[in-house]
């Protein structure tokens, strides 16, 4: 299968500081992933788990120590690839409002695209009217500063700028976070109705579950830089086949004081990368750990129709469906 | 018993040419191990409340009417160095970002035995910071007094901030956005620790949060803020399950972890929070309400009846 977007074994590290050290600490480790054309890819993982430097190295911010990113069947190891890629895929920053210049006026911002990557301008108001329109913002805020604007206004002048260009691709980093729920609900809404009308493909990091389970086809769980698990979305929430993306699932607030959870899903935090554990890396929080998950690491194997997962009692792990958890009844 | 207590509260922040009216007659109380939680959008007022709450309003805030008890005590009325010295003994806060409520040149130990010092420096010692810090679940809490706050993550620096705040046992924590600026992994331990303590807590919890999730699972009653006023105020239970103000519903309702996927587009409330120097006559949800009508201008009545309070013209406690 070929997509928009294919990342084929994508490493990276970044040197270890100290003057005659050579070391260089791993932050991603042989990942690879497929955006097909129109299809919605969310990434997610707490954080450190290398989320933000994927989303870097893919669109060239971030130098890559093994594998190839290929954009619409091109390498974007080569300028004419990279400069493609730029063009045609777009970026949604997670502080709107920081990633906005705040000496320009909206109407410039939007259409700065333009001239950045010297396509043609004749009109500029027409065109900013037409980006503001799109994304449900009035005319009027063309003549505005990013500081006059809400967190909703800017993060939709934001997709507005992403959309620029006609990108074919969009990688949204957390573009949900910060936000209210009823600014959040509008977010999502406007991403679903731009990918119906202009057929995007996203390529989402979050680490907001409701976020993903709402945009997402299919999800990607990482784990310090590793695949864990990868699948259709709803069969991933329905049953998680790794124990950290059942934890995950498990450890999102409930809004139904009714349904309290009474026990921890997840204990400790992300190991230091520093320090990465032996075996599994997963195995020092995890409920099911064995001797065999500190000694040896799984593999990532395909588990069926388009999943994978990395956990030795993958089997076990499916029979039963996440981890369980304690309700309290009143 | 009434640890803390707001009556008929309004605080203004001073902008040109006018008035910012931030928090409007708000009467709120919190008994002793109590967790009551503020929720609403951002630009509500829940934080002015809050900071109101422990006397931290900033320049250009203040207080118009109303007053503030705690343990019966006025507070907004007393003397600056008592009103510093009931800061921490009586209440402590919990910020929202754990990094920027610590000194980044001092250990964690210095800084929390500084915390004690201020209040009562006999009385602590280190190994009841040590209990402390155990308690909130940091591990090796001997090595942890020595380390800088750039060396915790997101999560071990919340903890240490309730470590910091529960040490000089106040009657009231108040906790801003606790939770906001953490991985969904960590926002349950710390979710779980506060429901944890409460245990071995006699006094009032405060949560202020947009994040409904928090709420429920935490809560025991609830104030829903709106353009500065409370507009509903339930317990939990009643809250999530039988909302009576359209605001309370239509906020319960957009919340994308309640909607099913699939279910097309999300539900929205339409519209912005009104502007707080120049608010409509009336009731200032109208405006967003699917159920306004023209009496929605006129003076808005307080339905208050079996342990609900309900601000609305169409709509009952």
């Amino acid at each position: 299968m070929t997509g928009v977007l294919e990342l084929r074994n994508i490493s990276v590290d970044l040197p270890l500081g100290g003057f005659m050290t050579r070391t260089r600490l791993p932050i991603l480790l042989d990942v690879s992933l497929t955006v097909a054309k129109g299809e919605s890819v969310a990434l997610v993982g707490e954080s450190g788990s290398g989320k933000t430097t994927l989303a870097r190295a893919v669109m060239g911010l971030q130098a890559v120590t093994g594998g190839s990113v290929i954009f619409d069947g091109q390498s974007v190891a080569d300028p004419a690839g990279l400069a493609r890629l730029r063009r045609d895929a777009a970026m949604m920053f997670q502080d709107a409002t920081a990633s906005l210049s705040p000496r320009l006026t909206v109407g410039y911002l939007v259409t700065e695209p333009f001239r950045i990557h010297g396509q043609p301008l004749p009109d500029p108001e027409h065109v900013a009217r037409d980006l503001l329109a799109k994304v449900g913002l009035p005319p009027a805020i063309a003549a505005r500063y990013p500081h006059e604007l809400s967190g909703g206004q800017a993060r939709r002048v934001g997709v507005a700028r992403a959309l620029a260009l006609g990108p074919r691709l969009v990688i949204a980093d957390e573009p949900t976070a910060g936000l209210d729920v009823s600014v959040q609900a509008e977010v999502l809404n406007l991403m679903s109705d731009l990918r119906a009308e202009m057929g995007l493909a996203y390529l989402i990091i979050t680490h907001n579950l409701a976020l993903v389970r709402h945009v997402a086809d299919r999800v990607v769980v990482l784990y310090l830089g590793r695949v864990v698990e990868e699948g259709p979305t709803a069969q991933v929430f329905a049953t998680p086949a790794h124990p950290y993306t059942a934890s995950l699932i498990a450890a999102e607030p409930r809004p139904d004081p009714r349904q309290r959870r009474m026990d921890l899903a997840i204990r400790g935090e992300v190991p230091s990368i520093l320090r990465r554990p032996s075996g599994c890396e997963f195995h020092t929080r995890c409920p099911m750990a064995r001797d065999l998950c500190r000694h040896t690491a799984p593999a990532l194997a395909a588990i069926g129709a388009g999943r994978q997962a990395r956990c030795h009692f993958v089997d076990q792990q499916q029979n039963q469906p996440g981890v369980r958890h304690a309700v309290e009844h009143r | 018993m009434t640890v803390l207590s707001v009556e008929n509260l309004s605080v203004s922040y001073r902008i040109p040419g006018g008035k910012l009216r931030a928090v409007r007659d708000v009467s709120l109380g919190v008994h002793s191990g109590e967790v009551l939680g503020i929720m609403g959008e951002s630009g509500c007022g829940k934080s002015t409340l809050a900071a109101a709450m422990i006397g931290l309003l900033p320049a250009g805030a203040s207080v118009d009417d109303g007053t503030i008890r705690l343990n019966g005590a006025d507070i907004l009325r007393l003397p600056p160095e008592q009103q510093r010295r009931l800061r921490g003994q009586s209440i402590a806060m919990v910020f929202q970002d754990p990094m920027t409520a610590f000194n980044p040149v001092l250990t964690i130990g210095r800084q929390l035995s500084d915390f004690i010092g201020a209040h009562d420096a006999s009385r602590h010692s280190r190994s009841e910071i040590v209990e402390m810090l155990k308690r909130v679940g940091i591990p090796d809490p001997e090595r942890c007094l020595g380390r800088y706050p750039h060396e915790l993550s997101g999560g071990m620096r919340q903890r240490v901030a309730i470590a910091a705040a529960l040490l000089m046992k106040p009657d009231v924590l108040i906790a801003d956005e606790p939770t906001t600026a953490l991985d969904v992994t960590m926002e349950a331990q710390i979710i779980h620790l506060l429901r944890d303590l409460r245990a071995g807590f006699s006094g009032a919890i405060v949560i202020v949060t947009h994040h409904l999730g928090v709420i429920a699972e935490l809560c025991d009653r609830v104030a829903v803020m709106y353009a500065g006023e409370v507009v509903e105020e339930a317990s939990v239970d009643a809250l999530f399950h039988d909302p009576r103000h359209p605001y309370s519903r239509a906020l319960l309702s957009c919340d994308p972890a309640v909607v099913q996927p699939g279910a097309g587009h999300l539900p929205t409330i339409g519209g912005r929070v009104p502007d707080l120097s120049a608010l409509p006559p009336g009731c200032a949800f109208a405006a967003r309400c699917t159920f306004a009508d023209p009496v929605c201008a006129d003076p808005v009545p307080r339905h208050q009846a079996a342990g609900r309070l309900v601000l609305c013209h169409r709509s009952e406690a």
